[in-house]
């Protein structure tokens, strides 16, 4: 860890009067063993931290698109992994995504996530600060919890770097938990998941009488292959309320008692755009591109589905069902479905609830499904809209190819 | 606080929560039983319906009905019954609310009622000074509630529901389980009744009364904005049993444990509303559901069948009991702290746990993988105690809250629903408490 | 007394002679004829609110039941080697198109997508569309045993909220829910609200304008059970005898959850959207998910009255206390099988007789005719059985089946 860079934030503020004063003293800072130059890239693997692994976030604000033709504005989380520490600023800035980048590890990593506050450059009255709570990870210390009451909260201008050890496979997610009502509702949140060690087992290992083969993945080390599955899509189950967006966005106080969504979404987008396969267009704001993740599900016949749900909504339970696909729920909460004593609890259904903070890993498996498009979708059929417009809401499309 | 003694010699004293000083000194103790706060010892209960006025976490004052016992005030959430299998219990109620009440106690099946008039779900208690006459025999352990069975869209969110616990036969309070088989022993146990109300109806019905709520929408499209654990609204959950400010919200809801202990949570939907409960720290074990272990039959020496969550769907009219554990276990580096000042010792028993600080041994000695930023790039969280490591506190620039004198490590727990996480427009508040890991030895009070 | 299993089968075999429309010689086919047609509901409070519904008719449409949702209810002779192929005859009479889906049974889906403003495709019903004024075939290939919800496909969330819902009940066995469920008695809880608004802007042709632009804007004020408001002096569901499994079907039709909890007693959850759980546990209460159905096994210790609410509150009508999601099983001994209110439905279609409660079947005693419902549907197995008369019996046994919530033991269990 002694070849840690700590860069000052050398920022040539640009002659843009949304951007907030910097902050002389503060700076950015990325820890990650290995890397040579502050911009979250190993390197020189750390022979101390062979399984290390970097993220750098930046945190702020930034534009999303909702699928009828609106646009709100959000807070939200960049990747800035490899950018120039003296750039991170400038990268970060009006850029947060939404959903917020994926983060995908491997059962056995380290993860050093910097978390950088590029300020809301909208709010330049808002000096909030931001954390990463890693939601659901096991044994928590607090001060790499994110919870700013029990923690710290990185502020505009500096760096905070979270350590994980990451030893429990499964679905997870993160968000920022600083006014969590507000900073969540209005989009702080992303999908994050753990890949087994089982992945890695040698070309014909014995599971119980299932033979693993390289390049296998399942969901848990399930012991017995029944977590497999050969491609994966995370749904991550959202909804905005376009009033609140629009308060924080105009300076007013955040109306929490009024709260109620009007833009269900998947993936931080609404049908039909949830089914777009590509990034969608620029804010027409900022010019930036901000939602990357498609929920177009696409997958061979024959082939095992998982999809990794996680419900990252403030403000309602949504039921999420398929048109006709069995969904067999192998886990629960980054948990495979099994008691204490091994009994496996897998069930079959065609529908899930969920609340906020909730996970769920289902497998179709499309054996024998006849070819063609399927949906999954709210069966809180109200939700089908993007507010005032039907045929939209949270739902997507599985393409059975 | 909760009335919770711990089996560990106390040491550290002082617990400071949510802004609440109190200072105790507790002689080494034995171990006592770990309880809820409630009404125990009894099987027969003299309650009477009437109104009162809470307070609200961001300090409004609604009109709710709730129960008093005896001739005491009405309390919300009504008494917690702390009942022992096998008890027959009869609780009789007299009514001082303006319209009949009842009560209904799901999960029960031996329940009948005498007295008053027949209603929709059971008999009931005429307005005004009507009476009504409950039994049942609590045959079963575990964890239950009763709420009223007249009107309860209207009734419950004004305030009449309540937990119901049944201790097992056999138990022990020095070795307490919550429902006899060994998977249920804990040393902690604490309440989650998790409930709601619309200030609007709240509202109405003070000022023009219940039949007014006809002419508007509030029963069909509830728009409840204060949530609530164990009656209170966050910060005053973590405030202790009984404090003189919340005179008819007399039940806590701040859970403190060691690395190590088995803190039971009993789990309770006693509103209208679903809340995702997530607890900050860990998984939880989910092993019982309205009363009932979750196993493969009744001749299952454990609940075979329980899972493990970190966020629960609390369902409205169920129970669910979890145990939740918390070690440090794999964290990379050693939560005790490393180089001077920080020495300890850890010996591993057959899991890598060391015996008496519940360390998880390898790692032991490996230092904190980062730098944490300094003071002046940090806000400070009012539950931080300035170290990372357990029961280690270091000095704070001024103006830091400073509640965790003990070094603890705080999490928060939560309704997952953020919306359920404010009283009204101020955020925070909620359904919302921390748990305090504290250090082995640490005293929990 | 009950029918014996030889009178049973004989029943079905009589229904069958109606059917007309058959799969091959080697799959057994279930036909079911539903007419998609508005009619305007009478609900307890005085309001009149237009709806949608399904009636079920003969094979050619010449003579429907009564028009109601929820619509018929579809039982499936159970009891024929799989796979049975289930086909739903969609007669269109609505102004708009509409169909035939089943959210929880396989088969692949046309869906009927159009291109918005933006140049995006959309879906607008998520199978094959029937014109307004035409006729549909959706046809499920293999049919899973269970109980599960049938709606309109087509703009599902204006159009299940009209009224296009329904359920249908395939039985593994006779008397057996699932393998190894079996059961004695039965009750069907069919879960719907209603936003009479809504009602009134797509009857006016405002919905989708500034004075209802979408869904957006629901409010149900109606809570339904079995397609009716709880009223007070209902009688309850006679759900059979002290010490009978009693399988509850549950079925949410409405967009909103409930949690229906009973009092008195525990509830072993069997199945969940027609699939068996293997570890039904125990429970007094259960989640409801919007669209979601489960089965539920009740066996009550001692004769009384046991309530089953919705603890999530939708207990109101019109916004006034004591209606809505409430609803009674009635336990006791030498129980008579009660009859649950009718659903919503309108005026009988013009020229369709009115359907007698009386006996189905020459020579059984069931007093209202309740076991009728276990042979509706045109079953045939391959070609031998088309043709043949029963046409009448059908047509009564369809008007009764759409008045049935609750059904009586199964005779073939005693005689
Ligand atoms: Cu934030
Ligand atoms: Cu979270």
């Amino acid at each position: 860890m002694n070849r840690m860079l700590r860069t000052a934030a050398l920022m040539l503020v640009p002659a843009l009067a949304l951007l907030p004063s910097a902050s002389a003293s503060a700076s950015v800072f990325v820890q990650c063993p290995g890397d040579t130059d502050g911009d979250a890239i190993i390197d020189h693997p750390d022979p101390d931290h062979p399984h290390a692994k970097c993220m750098h976030l930046a945190a702020g604000d930034g534009y999303a698109w909702m699928a009828d033709g609106s646009e709100l504005y959000v807070f939200g989380f960049h990747d800035v992994t490899g950018v120039p520490p003296e750039h991170v600023m400038m990268a970060g800035m009006l850029a947060g995504q939404v959903p917020a980048p994926t983060i995908t590890l491997d059962e056995g990593d380290e993860l050093y996530l910097t978390v950088t506050n590029v300020g809301m450059v909208v709010r330049s009255d808002l000096n909030d600060p931001h954390t990463v709570h890693f939601h659901g990870f096991p044994n928590a210390a607090s001060v790499f919890d994110g919870v700013p009451d029990a923690s710290l909260a990185v502020n505009m201008m500096s760096s905070y770097t979270y350590y994980y050890h990451v030893v429990v496979p499964g679905t997870f997610m993160y968000h920022c938990h600083v006014e969590a009502t507000e900073h969540m509702q209005m989009g702080m949140l992303g999908n994050l998941y753990v890949r087994p060690r089982q992945n890695r087992l040698p070309d014909g290992t014995d599971l119980n009488g299932f033979t693993h083969h390289t390049g296998n993945k399942y969901v848990f080390n399930d012991g017995d292959g029944s977590t497999r599955y050969d491609v994966e899509f995370p749904i991550q189950l959202g909804s905005f309320d376009a009033y609140f967006h629009v308060m924080d966005e105009t300076f007013q106080p955040p109306p929490f008692a009024a709260l109620h969504d009007d833009y269900a979404l998947i993936n931080g987008r609404g049908y039909p755009d949830t089914v777009n396969p590509n990034p969608l267009p620029p804010s027409a704001t900022t010019g930036r591109v901000s939602q990357q993740t498609s929920s177009l599900i696409t997958v061979d016949q024959g082939q095992r589905l998982l999809l990794r749900i996680s419900n990252l909504n403030v403000t309602r339970f949504y039921t999420v069902r398929t048109s006709g696909l069995p969904l067999l729920v192998v886990g629960i909460d980054a948990k495979p479905l099994r008691g204490p004593t091994g009994v496996t609890e897998y069930y079959t259904t065609h529908s899930l609830t969920t609340g906020g903070g909730q996970a769920i890993d289902a497998i179709i498996d499309t054996t024998g499904v006849p070819k063609g498009t399927y949906f999954l979708y709210t069966s809180n059929l109200n939700y089908l809209s993007n507010s005032q417009e039907d045929f939209g809401g949270m739902m997507t499309e599985i393409i059975v190819q | 606080m909760n009335e919770q003694i711990t089996r560990l010699p106390a040491v550290v004293i002082a617990v400071v929560a949510a802004g609440l000083l109190s200072v105790t000194l507790v002689a080494d103790v034995p171990a006592a039983e770990a309880r809820i706060n409630g009404l125990s010892g009894a099987t027969t209960f003299n309650f009477t319906a009437k109104a009162d006025h809470l307070s609200t976490g961001e300090g409004s004052v609604l009109l709710f009905w709730g129960i008093a016992n005896g001739n005491g005030r009405a309390q919300y959430t009504a008494p917690t019954l702390i009942l022992n299998q096998g008890d027959s219990v009869t609780i009789a109620l007299t009514n001082e609310l303006p319209v009949a009440t009842s009560l209904v106690f799901p999960g029960q099946t031996h329940v009948s009622a005498s007295g008053g008039t027949a209603g929709l779900l059971t008999r009931e208690a005429a307005a005004n000074g009507g009476t009504v006459t409950y039994t049942f025999l609590a045959d079963h352990p575990g964890t239950y509630l009763y709420h009223s069975g007249t009107n309860p869209e209207i009734q419950v969110d004004m305030g009449l529901v309540g937990a119901i616990i049944v201790r097992p036969t056999g138990f022990d309070p020095l070795n307490p389980t919550a429902y006899g088989p060994p998977d249920t022993a804990y040393d902690n146990e604490v309440l989650y009744l998790m409930t709601e109300m619309d200030p609007r109806l709240h509202a109405l019905v003070e000022s023009q009364g219940v039949a007014a709520l006809e002419s508007t929408d509030y029963l069909s499209n509830p728009e409840p904005n204060y949530w609530f654990l164990n009656g209170r609204n966050a910060p005053d959950t973590m405030a202790g049993d009984g404090v003189a400010y919340l005179p008819v919200q007399p039940y806590s809801c701040m859970p403190m444990m060691h690395p190590g202990d088995k803190l039971l949570m009993r789990n309770i939907g006693g509103g209208k509303d679903l809340h995702p409960f997530h607890t900050h720290g860990n998984h939880f074990r989910l092993f019982a559901k309205d009363g009932r272990l979750l196993r493969t039959s009744d001749a299952a020496p454990i609940s075979d069948l329980a899972t493990y969550e970190y966020t629960h769907k609390a369902i409205p009219g169920e129970t669910f009991d979890f145990i939740f554990e918390w070690t440090g276990e794999q964290l990379g580096w050693d939560i005790y702290g490393t180089g001077p000042g920080f020495h300890h010792t850890c010996t591993p028993d057959a899991s890598g746990f060391d015996l008496v600080t519940k360390e998880y041994c390898p790692d032991h000695g490996k230092p904190i993988p980062v730098q944490l930023p300094p003071d002046f790039e940090v806000a400070i969280g009012s539950h931080w105690g300035g170290s990372p490591y357990l029961g280690h506190t270091a000095q704070m620039p001024p103006g830091a809250a400073g509640l965790n004198p003990m070094g603890g490590f705080t999490y928060m727990w939560h309704s997952h629903q953020e919306r359920d996480m404010v009283n009204n427009d101020v955020f925070p508040g909620g359904m919302m408490t921390m748990l305090m890991v504290v250090a082995p030895g640490t005293h929990i009070h | 007394m009950r029918y014996p299993i030889t009178l049973r089968v004989a029943g079905s075999l009589l229904l069958a002679g109606s059917a007309l429309a058959l799969t091959t010689s080697a799959a057994h086919a279930a036909d079911f004829y539903l007419v998609a047609r508005g009619f305007d509901a009478t609900l307890p409070d005085g309001a009149v609110v237009p709806m949608w519904g399904f009636a079920e008719c003969d094979a050619t449409f010449t003579s429907c039941g009564p028009t109601t949702s929820p619509g018929p209810t579809l039982r499936v002779p159970p009891g024929e080697p799989s796979p049975v192929v289930l086909n739903l005859h969609v007669r269109n009479e609505l102004a708009v198109p509409t169909s035939a889906y089943i959210p929880d049974q396989l088969a692949a889906l046309s869906p009927v997508k159009f291109t918005d403003a933006m140049g995006r495709a959309r879906v607008r019903s998520l199978t094959a569309e029937t014109p307004a004024g035409g006729d549909g075939l959706y046809t499920w290939p293999d049919l899973r045993p269970g109980t599960y919800l049938y709606h309109s496909g087509t703009h599902p969330q204006v159009q299940v909220q009209m009224g296009l819902l329904g359920v249908l009940v395939y039985d593994a066995a006779p008397g057996v829910a699932y393998p190894g469920v079996p059961y004695d008695a039965e009750a069907l809880l069919v879960y719907s609200e209603i936003d009479p608004a809504l009602h009134a802007a797509v009857a006016d042709g405002t919905y989708g304008t500034p004075a209802y632009p979408s869904t957006f804007d629901y409010k149900p004020t109606y809570f339904l059970v079995n397609g009716a408001p709880y009223t007070p002096g209902t009688p309850p569901l006679s759900v059979g005898e002290p010490g009978d499994r009693v399988l509850l079907r549950l079925v949410n039709a409405a967009l909103g959850h409930r949690a229906p909890q009973l009092l008195g007693g525990y509830l072993s959850l069997v199945a969940e959207e027609g699939h068996p759980l293997a570890f039904p546990g125990e429970r007094y209460g259960t989640f409801l998910g919007a669209g979601t159905t489960q089965d539920a096994i009740f066996v009550a210790g001692a004769e009384g009255v046991y309530p089953i609410y919705d603890r999530m509150g939708s207990l109101t009508t019109n916004n006034v206390s004591g209606g809505g999601s409430y609803a009674f099983l009635s336990v006791a001994h030498n129980a008579l099988v009660n009859v649950t209110p009718a659903p919503l439905s309108g005026s009988p279609a013009a020229g369709r007789p009115s359907a007698p409660q009386q006996d189905l079947t020459p020579g059984t005693p069931d007093p209202a005719g309740l076991d009728a419902p276990a042979d509706r549907g045109a079953f045939g197995c391959g070609a031998a059985e088309t043709g043949g008369a029963g046409g009448l019996a059908l047509m009564i046994a369809l008007a009764l089946g759409a008045l049935v919530g609750v059904r009586r033991r199964g005779g073939w269990r005693r005689s």
